[in-house]
């Protein structure tokens, strides 16, 4: 009659969402691996909070609502004036433009299995931007990187 | 019997959740799923109830299923749910172990 289980994020965005309107704080695990290597799929949490357009810079990760209704937790590549574009850590495409609108949240923290990590800490902007200038090179350090973890 | 405060069943996508309200962080991965039935008992709870009778009345006014077999269920649901801290300290000796345990420390 009642059971503890992972509840699929997805189905459960129009609650995150309201949740997140109300001022709540809200805790979900990753799913997917477009934001590998940063954020790990079924591993890693991250916890959202809602944001606003202004407060929002390049290297944050964001909860989008996609013009087609999907949702994706991706990072900030490029910000503009009205809109951002955006572009998973395991990803070489940026999407965009995405509009103040479409943005519902921004992740605070971060867990990396047990540890827990301040979005915006230094560490992990140093990294994402490391990542981000080593874009053109991603696909082939993965290859080799799952390569060596074959061997 | 009664549910603590602090709770709320929300229906989402065909399932029913037990939010927890109040908390400044609300944590997806551990969240309780309750079925139809579930459900029901809980909402019952929520208000309050005498004695199991009562749920196993419920139960049996909403389902097919005998009363020993609902009785067994609503058991193991009460059960679950004192585990997991959502019921409210209904009896005297759940308190006074509460008040001797604080004591110890």
């Amino acid at each position: 009659m009642s059971e503890i289980k992972k509840v699929k994020a997805v189905s459960m965005m129009p609650a995150i969402n309201n949740l997140l309107k109300e001022g709540k704080g809200v805790r979900i695990t990753v799913t997917g691996n477009s934001m590998y290597p940063f954020l790990r799929d079924k591993k890693d949490c991250v916890e959202l909070y809602k944001t606003s357009f202004d407060r929002i810079k390049a290297g944050d990760i964001i909860l989008v609502q996609r013009k087609e209704g999907g949702y994706v937790l991706h990072r900030v590549l490029l910000k503009l004036k009205k809109s951002v574009y955006i572009l998973g850590d395991a990803q070489r495409r940026m999407e965009g433009p995405i509009y103040g609108n479409q943005i519902l949240a921004k992740a605070e923290v971060i867990f990396r299995g047990d540890k827990k990590i301040a979005g915006d800490s230094l560490l992990i902007r140093k990294l994402s931007l490391l990542w981000t200038l080593v874009l053109p090179f991603r696909g082939i350090i993965m290859k080799s990187y799952r390569r060596l973890r074959n061997l | 019997m009664k549910i603590k405060e602090g709770f709320l069943l929300r229906e989402i996508a065909g399932s029913f959740v037990v939010v927890p309200i109040g908390q400044r962080v609300i944590d997806f991965n551990g969240l309780m799923s309750l079925n139809e039935s579930g459900a029901l008992l809980w909402s019952r709870l929520e208000k309050g109830v005498e004695s199991i009778n009562e749920l196993v009345g419920l139960l049996c006014g909403n389902y097919l299923v005998e009363e020993e077999k609902a009785r067994e269920d609503i058991e193991a649901f009460i059960n679950k749910i004192t585990e997991r801290g959502l019921m409210e300290d209904g009896n005297e000796l759940g308190a006074i172990k509460c008040t001797a345990d604080n004591e110890l420390v």
